[in-house]
């Protein structure tokens, strides 16, 4: 789905946190359990490539930062 | 030979004469600057070098524009036809007090037209790396300072404009100098002198020079090498240092201040860049963590339907039970009641059982008739009868009957039933009926 690519980390891990309240609330639906699950793996993955993109650049840009306290 | 007498006026058309001699008019001023009196002087060498050396302890030069207060003794020049008034002795007291209060005059002229902290107020640039250089080029002043910039390292970009800082016109020169600045693209203006007499300074005193420090549009740097006294470009300048060098030194220090304020934050950003992304991860760990454990949450449902199931099962065996005992009940109501409905029902039946035999017996009247008839009929149309009128029935040995002539042949046997019995007989030949017809 294009606007998953689109959610900003923050709301995709919000929307994460929310399926995960619903899920372990008392009163769990469980017609819908199967496709909030399928949601929050689909959500889970976002923010995981979400993750390692920042992590990738903000490596690439400290140890720039780093060479530049070496000099 | 007239008395000695102490004179006081403005320099005005100084000159000095190929023998060492100084000649100027001593003039004095009315209302609008005019000219009231003049007086024309002259100060013989030797007198003059005493003169000069007495101004300049005080640091004080002669010059156009500036007031004295000078003993002499007027003499007829006879060659000239001239009468002069020749200078013995400067006072060099009443000079430097007339400094003094133009010093004052100027620094209210300033403060008055807003100058004097004006230059102050300007921001002065982090990083004043463009600067822009107003000096005498080739005086030590100008080497001080550009080699002090160049051993700093940092990538300092200098705008020079030459500028004498002594002499006559040095006023204008540094005026000009200034203003030519200020369509540079420079992050300061830095003005110096190498050292020298203090009277040197005097362009430094100036209201012009002054004027022009204030009215620049960057931070002006003053280095102008004296120890004692602050000029006037000093105090409306945005900070002066005493030497070119020191300009240089602070300038330099600045840019170093920058520079490991920048190293400060480059390590700061590196060693805090990493912690958002590990803030979001940790965070995305504890819902990965839990989310197997939501996963689980079939398995609960599926347990909370089997206690659902057998909470049923249990509910429908106790009411099975009930129901069972409701049957129980009914049917034993059902016994008592039964004999009472048969009680009830008898006379109804017997009722019944007397119409039905009524019905039969009318139905079973009716039937005679019509089965009378019918043996009647039969009777009418029995073969006997049909013998009685005359007809006969002819069956072969074997009891079929003979309905064609052509189904004999000659010696078969057949019997014959009439009216009153039957016989047999054999067949001896056949007529042709169509001959007999035609006979």
């Amino acid at each position: 789905m294009s606007e998953e690519t689109e959610q900003s980390f923050s709301d995709a891990l919000t929307e994460l946190e929310a399926i995960l309240r619903s899920i372990e609330g008392d009163d769990v639906d469980l017609d819908s359990l199967a496709q909030q699950l399928a949601r929050a793996a689909e959500l889970l993955e976002v923010c995981r490539a979400k993750i390692r993109k920042a992590e990738v650049e903000v490596e690439h840009i400290v140890s720039k930062l780093e060479e530049g306290d070496a000099e | 030979m007239y008395p000695q007498v102490w004179v006081v006026g403005e320099i005005q058309r100084l000159r000095t004469s190929s023998a060492g001699h100084l000649y100027f008019e001593l003039v004095e001023k009315g209302a609008g600057d005019a000219i009231v009196g003049k007086l024309d002087c002259a100060v013989f060498r030797r007198d003059l070098t005493r003169a000069r050396r007495a101004l300049a302890r005080t640091g004080q030069e002669l010059g156009v524009g500036r007031e004295i207060r000078c003993r002499g003794e007027l003499d007829f020049y006879p060659a000239g036809g001239r009468l002069q008034f020749i200078v013995r002795e400067i006072d060099a007291v009443f000079s430097l007090g007339l400094v003094e209060r133009r010093r004052r005059e100027i620094l209210d002229r300033l403060r008055q037209a807003g100058l004097h902290d004006r230059n102050r107020g300007l921001a002065m640039a982090e990083l004043p790396l463009r600067v822009g250089l107003v000096t005498s080029h080739g005086s030590a002043a100008y080497h001080d300072f550009v080699s002090s910039l160049e051993e700093s390292g940092y990538a300092f970009e200098l705008s020079f404009q030459h500028a004498p800082v002594q002499g006559s016109d040095a006023v204008h020169r540094v005026v000009r100098a200034l203003e030519a600045m200020r369509v540079l693209p420079v992050d300061c203006l830095v003005v110096t002198r190498g050292g020298g007499a203090r009277s040197d300074l005097a362009v430094f005193d100036s209201l012009e020079v002054a004027e022009a420090i204030a009215r620049s549009p960057f931070p002006v740097l003053t280095g102008l090498g004296h120890e004692t006294d602050e000029s006037i470009a000093d105090l409306v300048a945005h900070a002066a240092f005493k030497t070119p060098t020191k300009v240089a030194e602070h300038l330099v220090q600045r840019v170093a201040a920058v520079e490991s304020r920048l190293e400060r934050v480059a390590t700061a950003l590196a060693r805090l860049g990493r912690l958002p992304v590990q803030r979001s991860r940790h965070r995305l760990e504890a819902v990965e963590a839990r989310l197997p454990a939501a996963a689980g949450r079939v398995r609960q449902a599926r347990r909370r339907l089997d206690e659902l199931r057998a909470r049923v099962a249990t509910a429908a065996r106790v009411g099975l039970g009930g129901a069972s005992r409701r049957r129980a009940a009914l049917a034993e109501r059902l016994v008592l009641a039964a004999p009472r409905r048969v009680a009830v029902s008898r006379p109804r039946l017997a009722a019944v059982c007397r119409r039905i035999a009524d019905l039969s017996s009318a139905t079973v009247r009716e039937e005679s008739v019509r089965i009378a008839a019918l043996a009647r009929l039969a009777e009418e149309l029995s073969p006997r009868r049909v013998l009685a009128r005359g007809f006969s029935v002819t069956r072969t040995v074997e009891g079929r009957l003979v309905r064609s002539a052509t189904e004999l042949t000659v010696g078969d046997v057949v019997g014959t039933d009439v009216a009153g019995g039957s016989f047999e007989s054999r067949v001896e030949n056949f007529r042709d009926p169509q001959v007999e017809e035609t006979k």
